[in-house]
This record gives structure tokens, C-alpha cells and sequence, in this order.
């Protein structure tokens, strides 16, 4: 109640304040249903206010408000989703009832509101700098990006847009195509504050950037509940362009832990689109932090799967086939593929746009593997998001 | 008879026109025409699906260097409102970036064919080019069109062209501006660009109106420019990729 007339509190000062900010943003409805004998389903009511003000040729403010309300299944234990053989164990290792574990790891819905992006541009010749709560995106792969430090991604929409991050962005162009950047996402501390230098360059047709980042990476002990922490040291490199007509991107981090072993993590991609609209694409990633073997996920695995979508496995296949079947429609299919456990998720996506500013998808999650592999726990799914603009 | 008389004076009168010109004379002619050293322009378009559902769009677009670098920038409807393309080398590179994911992305070749916000327009076909260095130009003659003289050429892509296997365009005899095109993929007809409301703007004759009639799905895209201003100053910089994050 409170988030509400605080809502309508911002949308009557906003209104009052309409000649001063740019006010627009979007109103975006998803309802999803589990397919099975007697479904649930979950729905979700996201309202978006943007705010925009030029406050001179070279000072910008930009800011939105998420109001967001979840109905349906609100709440679910992430036990219910591991191999009943993993969580037997777990349960025998913690000593722990069911019942109480199952407390535990439940996630809650809440409805919410939040301050998701706020922050000022300051343009000059030689220098841009940004302060605030901001959108980071960075790297060339589509579904996986192993050098943002800054994001988890949703393999199942990966285009989706992404939280903002508290941050401090500096870029500094030295040519009409090259740039070095740096960005600092504040934390308690300098030790926990996330850092990044990057230099971009385009140069033969191709978006060629160089990274490093830092950052004081944490993670739970599942077994003694205690925390833990780690310096985790980032080296990536990235590069897009076109070879021979095809699209080709790469993504290489190397990850380096001041206590845990080091890993590397990269991806591979290519598209084409034919002279019908025909579009393909391909992405495979390796993941270094994954395993080769089913048997050897881990019960901590599971839970950086369900939290922030660490793959389990080390070796992914990502297909993508998307087609104007009408105008004005899209249908577009995407596969998934676990190499190493064999397990697939299969995402079928028809868009569809009903006016200037209102859009409807449909969708579905149909997934297939053997009872421990990491696409197996999948529930398959249906849903559908309308989402209108003003 | 005397209609006969007058078809034969008109063919007469075409292919005196040709004669006097060569083909890369022509070319040249509506290179000169077309490539202005810069302009802004407000332009809507309006996409018309073959069911009659319409999708306007609006945009500032920003050209500098004969066409060389181009710059759109939608300012409507809210859904598109923000994303911005960025052409240069003549359409060469192409970058797309939205705001809604505050990312920039390089348009890899085969990317140019695809269609630009669901319009009959593709990004190659917005992108500004050059007739003489991207295509081997061919005079079939001359045509009317809307009651305008005009040179019909056959331009066959250059590697460094567009991926149409042909398009046949028709220019203005005197004022040298191209009154349509077709686009052609082995030997089939895909699409007809016709121009209209053609005026005389700042000593440059403009056509105002454009209508991108796609012949296989039916639908059609018109392009209105609403505001155009040439050869005024325009910094550098905005054609930049480090620029189209700017808010």
C-alpha cells in the first residue's frame, strides 16, 4: 500500500513537473503456466516510469521507477527443483529435516519498487563520464557474456534489459572509433567495490576490446551456511565483425582467484541472414567452471544455477532461428544444448506487434534429460507477455 | 496518326538525350545530384502492411561527406524511440544501438539485408552509396515517368554494392534526381521505390515523398521528409560509435 502511494505520489509530482521531464515507459504483463496435470501459473504486473531531462547539450538526467506485482505461485522452494538423489545427500550432510531445509530455500515474490536506473551524463570533447544507477552492458556474445563482471544473464531471454548498476563510468575516446573506459561499481569498500578498465578499437570491420577487471568475488559454504570471499582477477578479450558475409563474435575471459582454482570461460558465435529473412545463429561456450561429468554437480552448483545462472556443465550449444512469418510476426526457435549431460532446453517464440506501442509474445520452455542433468529440472512451461509503451 | 507521331518525337527526343550523354556521364550527374555535402532532415515513415495495418515512425536522419556518413536517430513511437543507426564508409559499417540495452552492434554483412524497424526498407537500402563505385551502370534508354523525362539504367552490384542481383533505376533527364527503382534478386522483381513531391530546396531538387512498394509480401513503406536543411555545419563527432550513447 505504501509502494502504491508512494507511486502515485511520484506520478502526480511528475505530472506537475511534466515540462520539465521527459516522461514516458511501459507497462509489461506476463502470465506463465507449468505444463502439467493441474498447472500453476505465475503472473507478474510491471509498470516502468522513465524520467528524462537535457538539462544542456552536454548534461543529461535519466531515470526509471519499477513497480512490479507478482500474483499466482509467488512462492517456491529451490529444493523441489534438484535430483531427488543430490538433495538425499544434502539433506544426510546438513542433518536437517525436509521441512525445515525446505524453509530455507524458498523464494518469495514480493511485490516491489525501485529505483532501477538513475544517473547523470556529463558530455564533453575529450571525456564522457556517467554517475549513477546505470544500465552496464559489455561483451559480444548473446547468450553468455564471461566478461561481465557486472550482470547475470537468462540464457531463456537473454536480450531481456538488465538491472542497473551502481557506478561510476568514464570514457575516454581517443579516436573517431577507439575508446578506453573504466568503470567502478561502488561497494563497502575499495576491496569490495568492482572495478574495470576496457579499450575498444574498430579497426578492419571489426569491434576488437581488451578488458581487466576486479572485483572481491562471494559464495556461500551450502553445508556450514558460513561466507565466504575471494579476489577474483578478469582478462578478457572480445571481438565482432563479418568473415566472408557471416557474422563472427568471440568472448574470452580468463579468470584468476586469489584462493580458488583459476578458470578460463569463452564463446564462439556466427549468423547469417538469408535473402527471405531467414535468420540463424550459433553460439557455442565454454564454461571452465563447469563439469564434464553430470555426476559431479555439486549441490552449490545447483544453487549459483538458480541464483545467478551459472551453467552446470562445461561445454554449451546455443541455436537460433528467427523468421517473419507474417508482417508483423516473428517466430523464432531456440535450442540450448548441455553438451556434457546431453539435456536440451527448446524455446519457441512468436512475436507479435498489435500497434505502434503495444507488442505481444508468446512462448514456451519444453525441456528434455535424464533426472541429473541441468536442463532436466526445467519445468516445461508456457507463457505470454503483452507489453504497451507511452 | 498524330499520337503516333508524338510516341515517335518522344522516342526521338529520349534517345537524342542519350546520345548526348555517355552512361558514366549520367551516373556522374546523379551522383552530383544526390550526394549533398550535408543535411538534416525530420522524415516519417509509415509502414503499410498488404492488410492495411499501419506503423508510423519518426526520426532525425544526419548526413555528412556526400552521403558518406549518415546518422538516423528515431524520436517516435516510444517503443523505437532512442535507437539510433549509424552508417559510414557509404554504408559500409552500419552500427545499430538502443537504449534499451545500452548496447552498440556492429551490423555484420548479411545483417544489411534484413529489414529496418519492419519497414520495406533494408539498413542497404537507407544507406547512401555512391551509383559510380558501386555498381556497372548500363543505358537501356529513356521512359516517362509521371510525366518526368527519364534515363532507364541497369545497374548490376559491384562487390562492394548492394545484394540485389540488379536494379533498374530511372533519373530525371534534366534535373537528374532518381524518380524510381526496382530491385531485383534473379531475375525477380522485389521491390519498387518511387519518388514524388519533388521541389526545388536551397538551388537541390528534392524528392519529398518515397514509397518502398514491397511486390512479394504486398505491403508498402512510405517516407516523407518533412524537414530538410543542406550544406549547414555538422561536427564530426556525432558520427561516431563512442557518440550514439549520448542521451
Amino acid at each position: 500500500m505504501k509502494q502504491f502511494l508512494l507511486l502515485l505520489l511520484i506520478i502526480t509530482a511528475t505530472s506537475v513537473f511534466a515540462v520539465e521531464f521527459d516522461i514516458f515507459g511501459y507497462y509489461e504483463n506476463q502470465t506463465s503456466s507449468v505444463l502439467k496435470n493441474n498447472p500453476d501459473f505465475f503472473t507478474y504486473n510491471k509498470l516502468r516510469l522513465d524520467f528524462a531531462k537535457e538539462i544542456s547539450p552536454d548534461i543529461s538526467f535519466n531515470s526509471n521507477i519499477v513497480f512490479q506485482t507478482y500474483h499466482g505461485m509467488t512462492s517456491v522452494s529451490l529444493l523441489d527443483y534438484l535430483p531427488k538423489e543430490l538433495l538425499a545427500d544434502y539433506l544426510q550432510e546438513t542433518g536437517m529435516p525436509i521441512n525445515d531445509l525446505k524453509k530455507e530455500y524458498v523464494i518469495n515474490s514480493k511485490d516491489e519498487m525501485f529505483l532501477d536506473n538513475a544517473f547523470l551524463s556529463l558530455y564533453q570533447k575529450h571525456f564522457n563520464l556517467r554517475i549513477g544507477k546505470q544500465q552496464i552492458a559489455l561483451g559480444t556474445g548473446y547468450a553468455w557474456n564471461p566478461s561481465d563482471i557486472y550482470n547475470a544473464k537468462n540464457i531463456l531471454d537473454p536480450t531481456y534489459e538488465k538491472k542497473g548498476v551502481n557506478a561510476i563510468k568514464l570514457e575516454i575516446p581517443f579516436s573517431s572509433e577507439g575508446m578506453i573506459s573504466s568503470i567502478v561499481a561502488i561497494g563497502e569498500n575499495w576491496e569490495k567495490t568492482t572495478k574495470s578498465a576496457h579499450l575498444k578499437q574498430f579497426l578492419f570491420g571489426y569491434d576488437f576490446e581488451l578488458s581487466y577487471a576486479r572485483e572481491q568475488h562471494s559464495w556461500v559454504d551450502y553445508i556450514s551456511m558460513n561466507k565466504n570471499a575471494e579476489d577474483r582477477d578478469l582478462i578478457a578479450f572480445s571481438f565482432s565483425g563479418a568473415l566472408f558475409e557471416i557474422g563472427t563474435w568471440s568472448e574470452t575471459a580468463f579468470n584468476k582467484l586469489s584462493d580458488s582454482d583459476n578458470y578460463f570461460q569463452g564463446i564462439i558465435g556466427a549468423d547469417f541472414t538469408f535473402e527471405n529473412g531467414l535468420y540463424l545463429m550459433s553460439e557455442y561456450y565454454y564454461n571452465g567452471l563447469g563439469e564434464q561429468d553430470e555426476s559431479d554437480y555439486q549441490f552449490a552448483d545447483w544453487m549459483n544455477l538458480f541464483a545467478d545462472g551459472t551453467n552446470l556443465g562445461r561445454d554449451y550449444l546455443y541455436l537460433g532461428e528467427s523468421y517473419p512469418i507474417a508482417e508483423l510476426i516473428e517466430w523464432s526457435n531456440y535450442l540450448i544444448v548441455n553438451l556434457n549431460d546431453k539435456s536440451f532446453t527448446y524455446t519457441p517464440w512468436l512475436s507479435f506487434s498489435i500497434n505502434d506501442n503495444v507488442d505481444f509474445d508468446l512462448t514456451a520452455n519444453i525441456s528434455y534429460g535424464n533426472d541429473h542433468s541441468e536442463f532436466s529440472q526445467f519445468e516445461e512451461n508456457i507463457a505470454v507477455r503483452l507489453k504497451v509503451y507511452f | 496518326m498524330i499520337k503516333k507521331i508524338i510516341l515517335v518525337l518522344t522516342m526521338m527526343t529520349g534517345l537524342l538525350l542519350a546520345a548526348e550523354l555517355s552512361v558514366d556521364e549520367i551516373v556522374k550527374k546523379i551522383d552530383q545530384a544526390e550526394q549533398v555535402e550535408s543535411s538534416i532532415s525530420k522524415v516519417k515513415q509509415i509502414i503499410i502492411t498488404s492488410s492495411g495495418k499501419k506503423r508510423t515512425l519518426e526520426m532525425e536522419s544526419f548526413s555528412k561527406d556526400k552521403n558518406d556518413k549518415q546518422l538516423m536517430i528515431y524520436t517516435a513511437p516510444v517503443r523505437v524511440k532512442g535507437d539510433k543507426i549509424l552508417m559510414l564508409n557509404d554504408g559500409d559499417d552500419i552500427w545499430f544501438y538502443t537504449p534499451k540495452t545500452d548496447r552498440v552492434r556492429h551490423l555484420a554483412s548479411h545483417a544489411k539485408k534484413r529489414k529496418v524497424q519492419g519497414s520495406d526498407f533494408s539498413y542497404e537500402d537507407m544507406s547512401g552509396g555512391n551509383l559510380a563505385e558501386d555498381y556497372n551502370c548500363k543505358l537501356l534508354g529513356t521512359e516517362k515517368i509521371a510525366d518526368r523525362g527519364c534515363y532507364k539504367l541497369e545497374l548490376s552490384p559491384k562487390p562492394s554494392g548492394p545484394h540485389y542481383s540488379k536494379l533498374i533505376l530511372w533519373a530525371d533527364t534534366e534535373r537528374f534526381i532518381t524518380m524510381r527503382i526496382d530491385y531485383y534478386e534473379n531475375n525477380e522483381l522485389l521491390k519498387r521505390l518511387t519518388m514524388s513531391d519533388v521541389h526545388n530546396i536551397d538551388d537541390r531538387w528534392v524528392a519529398l515523398k518515397m514509397v518502398m512498394k514491397n511486390l512479394l509480401e504486398g505491403g508498402e513503406t512510405v517516407m516523407e521528409i518533412t524537414e530538410i536543411e543542406f550544406d549547414i555545419e555538422i561536427e564530426d563527432n556525432i558520427f561516431t560509435t563512442n557518440n550514439l550513447k549520448k542521451h
